[in-house]
């Protein structure tokens, strides 16, 4: 899970910002570095924001 | 001919245009395999790069990094490592999305480091343009030590170029495994790299670094090796998923300098269209009825649009057909040409129009972007029932018919969700069911209105459709408690920015569907459409002549005119042919159901097309091929069963039949394209015994309780 994120970007340190939660309480929808990325809850949940 | 085509692989991430650039290089010079061993799609396609030479381009499935999540993904990774793939490329064609490069580097440094010779292919410079994004190719090419070319897949702008780029690196002999590598191993991978290296002769330390990674589910490795690199790993502390990290952490750290110093971005910011677009997609509340309205427009256009040129296909063939009749002498080679061969090949056609305006508009959505915002909206909801976000789609244009829905599936990634939406979605009642609904509504339900608005039959109708959709949903859960995989599901995915469809991918995208659809399933539907037509055709000679002998019989007794002696000699004839007799032998197994034999031979015949059970019913009654639903209902309206001496289609056997067909899998076509689409016999059979068990059971139960 933690290669496939980073290979699509998300990697430590990087700045995060939540656009949208999904209806049905489906996933988040994340920006990083001008991308847009679908992620559900349990995805998310892999990645540690301070 | 002895030398081997040339081979270059396109690759890049998801969503950076490659399939555009592969249109653009190849037209409509494609073939549509599969990888081997798996149901991933293959394009492939020839282009010319000069007068002389001619290459063959494969396009990848879109890949982020040689760690791969999903079947897709590991096709690159065990075709790239193994050099005596049929797939394995000359020379790797990279394409990215200059408008958002860094990212993409990560696998293009992997491949570069796997000893492969690249190109990189700047794609979407026009969009680069207007972002007031520059990338300054030559710097970047030379940090990178691979070629560059900028070039836009939409507006065919400096292909050429690539294609010399290509050209000069197929003449020169300067291969690329001299060069740095882009990653410094660690100690335990040095070692574990040197011992793989001496035993399998490698010369390339990444592509041993790659099969330590990969050796457990990598194809082509015997045993013996898989044991070896086992015992190197574990005598080399070789920590599989950090180094995994450790490694795309480096790489990035090397490379994003190298795309800062090459890529000079305008500083200004404004909120983006597709951000404003968003706002309302996206929406909880907006977004899923946005998602309706949509698929309502889709719905409708199958369902209605669709009709016309159906019209006319049917109507064509069937003059084409009658036509024939008049022109060759009568006999059972005529009658095989018209009823069996043409018939069978109207029926391939008549899907045609549907295949093709959904796939218009299915790749509309894509091409735009707005699929990937579907698949997110329904993912949380789609995932309870063991399918995916995409499966809406498939679920929803299941309704007008389930051959398109069916190939649509297509996109889901994931086989386990991909195989459930396939197994199911011919649950949803399609429009091929509809004249079978009203023939039989019109016994069971009044035509009276309730509560001033509604009228029963109407209700009626609509109670058969959530029928299907809660069967269609619960058998969903069945299988996703049954079938097994090892895939992850994931979702991750990428919300591409909004773009105007490409006119030139989406007609691609339909002639290639269609083209499918007519060769491959074609193929099988025209098999089984003669087969068909040979059992009620005929029979057991002496019994065929004995119902000839026995209709003229009744004829000149009770005087018939030649039109109803004609009517009941088909009818005779059938009885007696060996659809008959299949008909007769189910009577004893479809008795507890409220069926008897006539029904039976209609079960047979309606495999072809749920359709034809009103046109059976009419020829075993003897009212003429005119089947009209109307006159087919006042002849079943007054059958006696002999056997009671009763009406034989009574409340309960006519309710027991609606059941049968909401459930039953009497379409051929759709176990045609299923067969296709997952590349064997065994999930067509599973799937035709499951629904009709269900439907059985169903039946069965309905008949029981109204009695």
């Amino acid at each position: 899970m933690a290669s496939k994120l980073m290979a699509m970007g998300i990697l430590p340190g990087i700045f995060i910002e939540i656009v949208r939660v999904a209806p049905f309480r489906g996933g988040y929808c994340l920006k990083v570095t001008g991308q847009k990325i679908a992620l559900r809850y349990s995805e998310a949940a892999c990645i540690l924001v301070e | 001919m002895s030398t081997a085509a040339y081979q270059v692989a396109l690759l890049g991430n998801p969503n950076s245009g490659k399939s555009t650039v592969f249109n653009q290089l190849t037209g409509l010079h494609q073939k549509i395999g599969n990888f081997p061993g798996v149901t991933v799609d293959k394009r492939l396609g020839h282009t010319k790069l000069d007068n002389s030479t001619s290459i063959v381009v494969i396009d990848f499935p879109g890949t982020y990094s040689l760690f791969p999540v999903s079947q897709d993904e590991r096709i690159v990774v065990s075709t790239f490592l193994n050099p005596a793939d049929e797939n394995y490329p000359d020379l790797v064609l990279y394409v990215a999305d200059v408008t958002n490069l860094e990212r993409q580097l990560l696998l293009l440094t992997q491949i570069r480091d796997l000893g492969l010779p690249v190109i990189l292919a700047l794609n979407m410079m026009d969009l680069a343009d207007k972002a007031g994004i520059h990338c300054d190719t030559k710097t970047l090419s030379e940090l990178l030590n691979v070629p560059v070319v900028s070039i836009s897949g939409r507006s065919g702008e400096n292909i050429p170029d690539l294609k010399r780029a290509i050209l000069t690196q197929i003449r020169s002999s300067e291969k690329l495994h001299t060069l740095d590598p882009f990653y410094k191993f660690s100690g335990p991978e040095e070692k574990t790299v040197a011992l793989i290296s001496e035993n399998f002769g490698l010369t390339n330390d990444y592509r041993s670094k790659m099969l330590a990674h990969h050796y457990d589910w990598l194809p082509f490795l015997t045993t013996n090796q898989r044991v070896f690199i086992k015992n190197a790993i574990e005598q080399s502390g070789f920590e599989n998923l950090k180094l995994q990290i450790r490694e795309t952490m480096q790489r990035y750290d090397r490379f994003i300098p190298i795309a800062q110093k090459a890529i000079k971005k305008s500083d200004q910011k404004p909120v983006s269209l597709t951000d404003r677009i968003d706002r309302f997609t996206l929406h909880p509340i907006l977004g899923p009825v946005i998602f309706f309205l949509l698929m309502m427009i889709v719905f409708q256009a199958i369902f209605s649009w669709s009709s016309y040129p159906m019209d006319w296909i049917e109507i064509g063939f069937g003059s084409l057909s009658g036509w024939v009749q008049k022109l060759l002498p009568p006999g059972w080679l005529t009658d095989l040409l018209t009823e069996g061969i043409l018939s069978g090949l109207g029926g391939i056609i008549v899907f045609v129009p549907q295949i093709a305006i959904l796939f218009l508009l299915i790749s509309v959505l894509e091409e735009v972007g707005y699929m990937a915002r579907a698949v997110f909206i329904f993912d949380k909801l789609m995932q309870k029932f063991g399918l995916n976000g995409r499966s809406i789609v498939a679920l929803i244009s299941g309704g007008a018919c389930a051959i398109p829905a069916i190939m649509s599936t297509r996109t889901i990634s994931n086989w386990k969700e991909r195989l459930i939406t396939i197994l199911v979605t011919p649950l949803i009642s399609c429009s091929a069911r509809i004249p079978v609904y009203t023939v039989l509504i019109g016994f069971v339900v009044p035509s009276v209105t309730v509560g001033g608005l509604f009228n029963l039959q109407g209700l009626a109708f609509m109670g058969l459709y959530l029928l299907g959709i809660v069967a269609a949903l619960s058998a969903a859960l069945v299988f996703k408690l049954i079938l097994k995989t090892e895939e992850v599901s994931y979702l991750m995915i990428e919300l591409p920015p909004y773009r105007l469809p490409l006119f030139r991918n989406i007609i691609l995208t339909v002639w290639e569907k269609v083209k499918t659809f007519v060769l491959e399933a074609g193929k099988i539907i025209l098999i089984i459409s003669i087969i068909l037509w040979f059992m009620a055709s005929f029979g057991p000679p002496a019994a065929m002549k004995q119902a000839e002998i026995k209709a003229e019989e009744t004829a000149k007794s009770l005087a018939l005119s030649k039109k109803e002696t004609e009517n009941l000699l088909t009818a005779n004839k059938i009885e007696a042919s060996y659809a008959g007799l299949i008909g007769k032998g189910l009577e004893p197994l479809i008795q507890p159901l409220g069926f008897d034999w006539k029904i039976g031979i209609a079960l047979v015949t309606s495999f072809a097309a749920r359709e034809v059970f009103v046109s059976t019913m009419a020829t075993i009654y003897s009212i003429g091929s005119d089947d009209d639903e109307w006159s087919v209902r006042k002849r079943m309206a007054v059958e006696i069963n002999p056997k009671t001496g009763m009406l034989m289609y009574t409340r309960a056997t006519a309710l027991s039949l609606i059941v049968f067909y909401v459930f039953a899998m009497q379409c051929m076509s759709t176990l045609a394209v299923v067969k296709r689409e997952t590349r064997r016999w065994k999930w067509p059979i599973i799937q035709f015994l499951f629904m009709s068990s269900l439907a059985y059971l169903a039946s069965f139960s309905v008949f029981q309780l109204f009695s």
